[in-house]
């Protein structure tokens, strides 16, 4: 059996993600006992700043990652676009948090790190899965899968009758959006599952889990404002978007350590015994 | 002779060979695509130094090995692969690519469809490195 693939960066942002979302846990415990302003500073100070880390590490990556394959192939593409979504997802993490924006200005900060970026996303997991199907992996979703599919399926059709004549008109993408990206992940894991481990299944189970975790995300919030749930569990809902940022970060990590150790492996081959 | 040349390579591989076996078919030639195999890549497994050694003086037919292509490559290159040189290599593959394709690689060499797998997964670069280990063996 194939053990977890545990390489240097991907093991530093695991160890990274979990001790944030255990601070921000920390700091919604706090809050519930009268304390509201410690959770805010964390979600004005801490968070933002984490959100960032992540997104410049996930840009990073993904722009090395652009120069191992030949410019002419699709998964040198697929990379670019996850670059951009990345920078996108950068720029409104900056706008939001950090720029002193107009009402205006803020909107488009949420709508880049919102739809613009999963365009983007979507667009690069496409190429990705094509890339799959070329190489004869089953791209095959299973009922249980349909199921996680209806039911998020059904959130964003709701959302969008609740606000088609309220929000802002692109923001309104955002759910159906995310519904198209999670069917791609779901597709993209079914693959992948079929390698039977490794780095490079890692990387795309990670983009499949970040994916996952931002829906999750966005139920959470929707039915914490629509008093589905208490108020005070929105911010576990806020909170899940750390690990979800962790795990876009994730998986340009794992296919860079998977580069890597395929570069290596040649030099261990050619030392002397 | 199908069924005797199935013994004679699964004595090859399994721990017990039967001698009785291995000595009525040791005088045959073992030409066309298996003498190949065992001349250029088994020599160097000590445990397969004996029997190609006995071997190479019989004589198997490329007809007989037509049928059995599947099977004969799969357990020649499986023993190559399990080579203590390649050991590293296939370890690597399973941890970058899966179990998946080590088992592939383990069954044959770096097919042409492996080949463009590698390289559509990890880039020219690093799929050249990793088949160029994987061939070291």
């Amino acid at each position: 059996m194939t053990r977890f693939p545990s390489e240097a960066i991907p093991r530093r942002i695991i160890i990274f993600a979990i001790l944030n979302l255990f601070v921000g846990l920390c700091f919604w415990l706090v809050s519930l006992i009268g304390q509201v302003s410690a959770l805010q500073f964390y979600f004005e100070r801490i968070g933002p700043a984490v959100l960032l880390l992540f997104g410049v590490l996930e840009l990073s990556l993904a722009v090395r990652l652009i120069g191992s394959y030949h410019f002419d192939t699709e998964m040198c593409w697929a990379w670019v676009l996850i670059a951009l979504s990345a920078a996108l997802r950068i720029g409104g993490i900056l706008g939001i948090y950090y720029l002193i924006l107009s009402q205006e200005g803020r909107l488009l900060a949420v709508l880049i790190s919102g739809p613009l970026q999963l365009v983007f996303l979507g667009w690069a997991l496409a190429l990705v899965l094509r890339v799959f199907a070329r190489l004869e992996y089953v791209l095959r979703v299973r009922p249980l899968d349909w199921i996680l599919l209806a039911l998020f399926g059904a959130f964003a059709l709701w959302t969008l009758s609740a606000n088609l004549f309220r929000a802002n008109t692109w923001l309104l993408f955002s759910d159906p959006l995310l519904c198209c990206v999670l069917l791609e992940v779901v597709l993209l894991y079914r693959a992948v599952s079929q390698m039977k481990g490794g780095l490079v299944a890692a990387c795309w189970i990670s983009y499949g889990v970040a994916v996952v975790l931002t829906a999750v995300s966005t139920v959470a919030i929707a039915a914490s404002s629509y008093g589905l749930t208490p108020g005070s569990l929105m911010p576990l809902g806020y909170l899940v978007l750390y690990p979800a940022a962790a795990a876009f970060a994730l998986g340009p990590a794992f296919q860079f350590e998977a580069i890597s150790a395929a570069k290596r492996s040649a030099d261990v081959t050619r030392s002397p015994r | 002779m199908r069924t005797a040349f199935r013994v004679l390579i699964g004595s090859i591989f399994f721990r017990h060979p039967s001698e009785e076996i291995l000595k009525s078919y040791s005088r045959q030639e073992v030409s066309g695509w298996a003498g190949r195999v065992i001349r250029e890549h088994l020599l160097d497994c000590e445990r397969c130094i004996l029997i190609a050694g006995e071997a190479s003086e019989g004589s198997i037919s490329d007809d007989l090995l037509a049928d059995d292509f599947d099977l004969v490559r799969a357990n020649l290159l499986q023993a190559i692969a399990s080579q203590p040189a390649n050991r590293h290599s296939i370890e690597s593959l399973r941890i970058i690519l899966g179990e998946r394709a080590a088992e592939k690689v383990s069954y044959g060499r770096v097919s042409p469809q492996m080949r463009i797998e590698f390289e559509a997964l990890l880039g020219t670069g690093a799929a050249e490195s990793l088949i160029r280990s994987l061939s070291a063996g």
